[in-house]
């Protein structure tokens, strides 16, 4: 249904992917408008076009309102489309929004070797982003955004996998 | 006090419902009508009632309950759980649950004032959001939604609840396109944009060729005004020597 993971989906670090996003601003994004008018019944193709229409990176702004950027990063975590898809969607490289997008569910989701052989490319990609938060709109970069999907426990309000965390950073140890 | 058994006759007599014998005083409270019946005729505004149309009505729910029961019956034998309410013809889903391809226009009435032209309370009309698929009304965008992407709602349109899972090349498809479109929109922008250019410079030429104009035909103006002048001073001096002036000429 609208809020349901999709039949057959497995458990990522063994509970239902979704619930990688904390349940308060999970039903927080069940409730908001975006979700109900724009992310019913998205596919792995139909969902491009939302995310090519984003004008910012975030988790929650003002009080507690979810971005459209976190309500397509659920809308991912419920269909849970294959790593091909996953891949075409980084190399889409006209579309930055959804190449974050992409980075951001291959680092909640992927084992941390594949993580970081996926998303190491990015660090070399310049573009500014803009960030929703709190506080307002401000600028970063995609790099930076990736190094810190690479190197922080948390992103944009998110928990992400502690244990992909630390074997990130093993392997970053050993890698230099 | 009555006692149990007495009670118990007393009720039984009244669930045969023998209409009391009437008697005389009883006919003629009837022949001195009460306020309630009268039959003034400015309360014929009034809505009667056709009883008759009730009780079929009442019949029919019956037979229709009646029949329910009995399937429920047969259910219960063969070890399924009964029906709850009446049977309702919803089409078999038989297409994934699909995207809407139209814009709900939640905003279209929004701070506008809107004449309720369906009185009765039911029905489309209401003030709300009204669903014709399944003739309901919802009284905010929230409820509505909710309606619009329920299992029910699905159901009415023949759709399941589960959705189409795309393909690596659909997903390369989608991408190519909208690729395509991009590059449409900007290349219509550059044209655009030289066509606005071309089109600033047309109007900066015309404005400079009519400047150009307006001073050419001012200083022929000028000179022939000088021209003039000089004739007329001439005339003039002509005149003064000859003893008389002329008609007064502002020029002087
Ligand atoms: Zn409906």
């Amino acid at each position: 249904m609208a809020n349901t993971t999709v039949r057959g989906a497995t458990a990522i670090h063994g509970q239902n992917p979704q619930f990688l996003v904390e349940t308060v601003i999970r039903n927080r994004i069940y409730e908001s408008l975006y979700w109900k008018e724009r992310c019913f019944a998205l596919t792995a193709a139909t969902l491009i076009d939302r995310a090519i229409e984003m004008n910012a990176i975030g988790g929650v702004y003002g009080n507690n309102v979810p971005t459209e950027f976190i309500c397509l990063l659920l809308k991912l975590l419920q269909i849970q489309p294959e790593k091909e898809i996953l891949i075409e969607y980084l190399q889409a490289d006209e579309f930055k929004y959804l190449r974050a997008l992409a980075a951001m569910y291959i680092r909640m989701t992927f084992q941390a070797a594949e993580v970081y052989e996926i998303l190491e490319p990015l660090l070399k990609d310049y573009r500014k982003l803009r960030l929703r938060d709190v506080g307002g709109y401000s600028l970063t970069y995609m790099d930076e955004f990736v190094d810190q999907l690479l190197h922080e426990e948390r992103s944009l309000t998110l928990a992400l996998s502690f244990w992909v965390a630390l074997c990130l950073a093993q392997s970053l140890t050993l890698s230099f | 006090m009555i006692a149990p058994q007495d009670r118990r006759i007393i009720r039984v007599e009244h669930l045969n419902l023998i209409p009391p014998p009437v008697t005389k005083q009883q006919g003629r409270m009837s022949e001195r009508k009460g306020a309630y019946a009268s039959t003034a005729s400015d309360t014929n505004f009034r809505r009667k009632w056709d009883k008759e149309e009730y009780a079929e009505k009442a019949r029919q729910r019956d037979a229709e309950e009646k029949e329910r029961m009995q399937e429920n019956e047969e259910r219960l034998k063969t070890g399924k759980k009964p029906r709850k309410g009446a049977k309702k013809d919803v089409p078999t889903p038989t297409e994934l649950m699909k995207l809407r391809d139209y814009d709900l226009e939640l905003e279209k009435n929004l701070n506008k004032t809107i004449v309720v032209a369906n009185p009765s309370g039911r029905g489309p009309g209401q003030p709300g959001f009204f669903c014709e698929k399944c003739n309901r009304t919802y009284r905010d965008t929230a409820a509505y939604l909710d309606h619009i992407n329920s299992r029910a709602h699905l159901r009415m349109l023949g759709q399941k609840t589960q959705i189409e899972r795309s393909t690596v090349e659909q997903v390369r498809e989608r991408i190519a396109f909208l690729r395509e479109q991009r590059r449409e929109a900007s290349k219509a922008k550059e044209f655009d944009f030289n066509k606005r250019l071309a089109e600033v410079k047309a109007k900066a030429d015309a404005e400079r060729a009519a400047k150009k104009a307006q001073k050419k035909a001012e200083k022929e103006k000028a000179r022939m005004e000088l021209l003039k002048d000089v004739t007329v001073q001439q005339d003039d001096d002509m005149a003064q020597m000859m003893g008389f002036a002329g008609f007064g000429s502002s020029k002087k």
